[in-house]
């Protein structure tokens, strides 16, 4: 038998280990230019304001006052409102999906959600402000405000005028493109656990609620925190749904029902006005806050789930 | 009328169970307890394949009863229908009856979740739960059992001594199940299936998967833990079955070939293919 030259093979081997070597290197340059960039281009606004820009709810373009609080509290409320809704919702679909309904609708209800997924968000933002927000105004909001508005405490979350758009308004929307996300990689990780893992579950006289909660849950924990933690980094960033029906006011308002305003919402609606050297760098400032915000989310969420491995030894 | 039927005389029957309904219940001439559970005319289908014939079979209170038969002969598939866990999948479906002392389990007086703690199941590979060690082991009594915390300790405790765990872990009850070695974690389940006080357990090839020396532990452990319950176990080692079993089922194609005493079966088999199987001339 004739042998085959090995040396090409060994070549590209090498060539291989090379690109994908300087494909992994390539990524966290980008990361770091990034950083240096938005530091670099937002120094005025560091300079003057200090750390104080991120305790500040002052916004004013017109003394140039400019503080990030509001913008911050917007983004972390309404994304708190999505996660809210949403990992619930989306573990319970999921678990339908894999343990209690039949394959064939599984499988039809499946597709369409990983179908909402690819819908683009400004497609959410206008159904959000034209067809969502009217109906929230004229149905939803006034049952939240005369039901709850009087409580104490709670009440104070839903107060206000029903105006359709506002911080719960943009939450809920924010939900609803998380949700088939959160839902997509939460069924993947309830099929990937072993059928005898589950078995045993059963096996030791569990109900299917007990057998998800308390098994096939923790099996799986590390994806399903992987899959919340992407969909909050979504959420966290997303802008064009978001700055639709938010409302972009920029006071801190204890009730949801108020309009306000996010740090991507802030950045899309107020770039193109933005002709002073210092309103252009506070703004930069804004996205610098968003990209640390996300990177030390991500990091939170590796060191959770090394957390969690540890206490129980997770499978997956 | 099946092998094991012919093997008993019906004159050795109690009064009692000689009334029990339309399955006679078949039994053993030199026992004086009815058995733990009787498998009467079981039929058992995936779809349309038809997986067990006609199975009849008495499973002998406090005994080691060892299933075997070459590979894909439905001995698991045996086993999984005494705790109904094949009705996790809608297309499986079992005919016949299978009475756990006296009472037919596809009843509708039957509570599932009872069922399945009195005949508890430990499969192949060690599936410990993703939780601590002491949590498995607490697992099921949190499920049936409304005690306290103290007393959950005691529980636990006890089930790992008998599943002769405890010395190896019980420093280490806070650890992860998963983090314990192969042997270790096939007893942490026969501590958890125990811990609940089951009647029967259900070993499905329980030492295919770990060690020598972890398979000589569970061997032992199985001798012990007959005292108290009721073991059925499918093993692929006819070694095994003649070492720790006191009656034997030689399972092919789905039927009973041949059902007796284990020194029985090993020495002087009745059915030719059992000799054959026995004598490693085929499976
Ligand atoms: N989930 C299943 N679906 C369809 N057929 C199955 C399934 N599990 C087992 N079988 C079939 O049933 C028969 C018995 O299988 P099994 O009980 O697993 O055998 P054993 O445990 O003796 O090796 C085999 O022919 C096998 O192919
Ligand atoms: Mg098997």
């Amino acid at each position: 038998m004739k042998r085959k030259k090995l040396t090409p093979q060994l070549k590209f081997e090498a060539m291989f280990k090379y690109i994908t070597a300087s494909s992994a290197t390539i990524v966290l340059i980008i990361m770091l230019l990034m950083f240096i960039q938005l530091t670099y281009n937002s120094r005025l606004s560091i300079e003057k304001f200090g750390l104080n820009f991120l305790f500040s709810s002052s916004w004013n373009p017109a003394t140039h006052e400019y503080g990030a609080l509001a913008s911050i509290y917007g983004t972390v409320v309404s994304t708190l409102i999505a996660l809210i809704i949403a990992v619930p919702m989306g573990i319970i679909i999921a678990l339908f999906l894999v343990e209690i309904s039949h394959p064939v609708v599984s499988k039809i209800t499946g597709n369409a959600i990983e179908l909402l997924a690819a819908i683009p968000s400004i497609i959410y933002g206008m159904w959000g402000l034209f067809v969502f927000a009217p109906f929230f105004a004229d149905y939803i909001q006034p049952f939240l405000i005369n039901n709850f508005g009087d409580i104490p405490f709670i009440g104070k979350l839903f107060q206000g005028a029903p105006m359709g758009i506002g911080m719960l308004s943009a939450g809920i929307i924010l939900s609803l493109m998380i949700l088939p996300f959160i839902t997509a990689v939460t069924r993947d990780v309830f099929i990937m656990v072993p059928a005898v893992v589950k078995e045993s579950s059963y096996g030791m006289g569990s109900t299917t609620w007990e057998v998800t909660h308390k098994v096939t849950l923790r099996y799986g924990i590390k994806g399903v925190i992987g899959a919340c933690f992407i969909g909050l980094g979504r959420a966290l960033g997303e802008t064009m749904a978001v700055t639709f029906v938010i409302g972009n006011s920029h006071l801190i308002s204890a009730s949801l029902m108020d309009p306000a305003s996010s740090i991507a919402s802030t950045l899309a609606n107020e770039f193109g006005e933005a002709s002073e050297p210092i309103y252009l760098h506070a703004l930069m400032q804004l996205g610098l806050i968003l990209l640390l915000m996300t990177f030390f989310i991500q990091i939170l969420a590796q060191i959770w789930v090394g957390k969690l491995k540890k206490s129980m030894g997770t499978g997956l | 009328m099946s092998v094991v039927s012919l093997l008993h005389s019906k004159a050795s029957i109690p009064e009692e169970l000689q009334k029990n309904e339309a399955c006679l219940p078949l039994y053993y001439e030199h026992l004086n307890t009815p058995p733990k559970v009787s498998v009467c005319g079981l039929d058992f289908f995936y779809g349309e394949h038809q997986a067990l014939l006609d199975n009849d079979i008495d499973i002998a209170p406090n005994k080691v009863t060892a299933i075997i038969g070459p590979s894909g002969c439905g001995k698991s598939t045996h086993l999984r229908v005494y705790n109904r866990i094949f009705e996790l999948y809608k297309d499986q479906k079992a005919k016949g009856k299978v009475l756990l002392d006296g009472e037919n389990i596809f009843s509708s007086k039957i509570n599932i979740l009872e069922l399945r703690r009195k005949v508890g199941m430990i499969f192949q590979k060690p599936t410990p739960f993703p939780m601590s060690v002491f949590e498995n082991v607490a697992y099921g009594l949190k499920l049936h059992y409304a005690i306290s915390k103290s007393e959950i300790s005691i529980k636990v405790e006890e089930a790992l001594r008998r599943a002769a765990l405890w010395d190896e872990v019980k420093d280490m009850l806070s650890k992860p199940g998963m983090a314990l070695s192969g042997g270790q974690q096939q007893r942490l389940c026969v501590a958890r299936a125990i811990a609940v006080e089951p009647e029967v357990l259900l070993m499905d090839e329980p030492t295919s998967a770990i060690d020598p020396v972890a398979t000589l532990k569970i061997e032992e452990l199985i001798d012990s833990l007959k005292q108290k319950f009721t073991i059925v176990i499918v093993t692929h080692n006819m070694q095994q079955a003649a070492r720790i079993s006191d009656f034997t089922a030689f399972f092919y194609k789905g039927k009973i070939v041949e059902f007796d005493k284990t020194k029985k079966i090993f020495t002087n088999p009745a059915q030719k293919k059992t000799e054959e199987y026995i004598t490693g001339r085929f499976g």
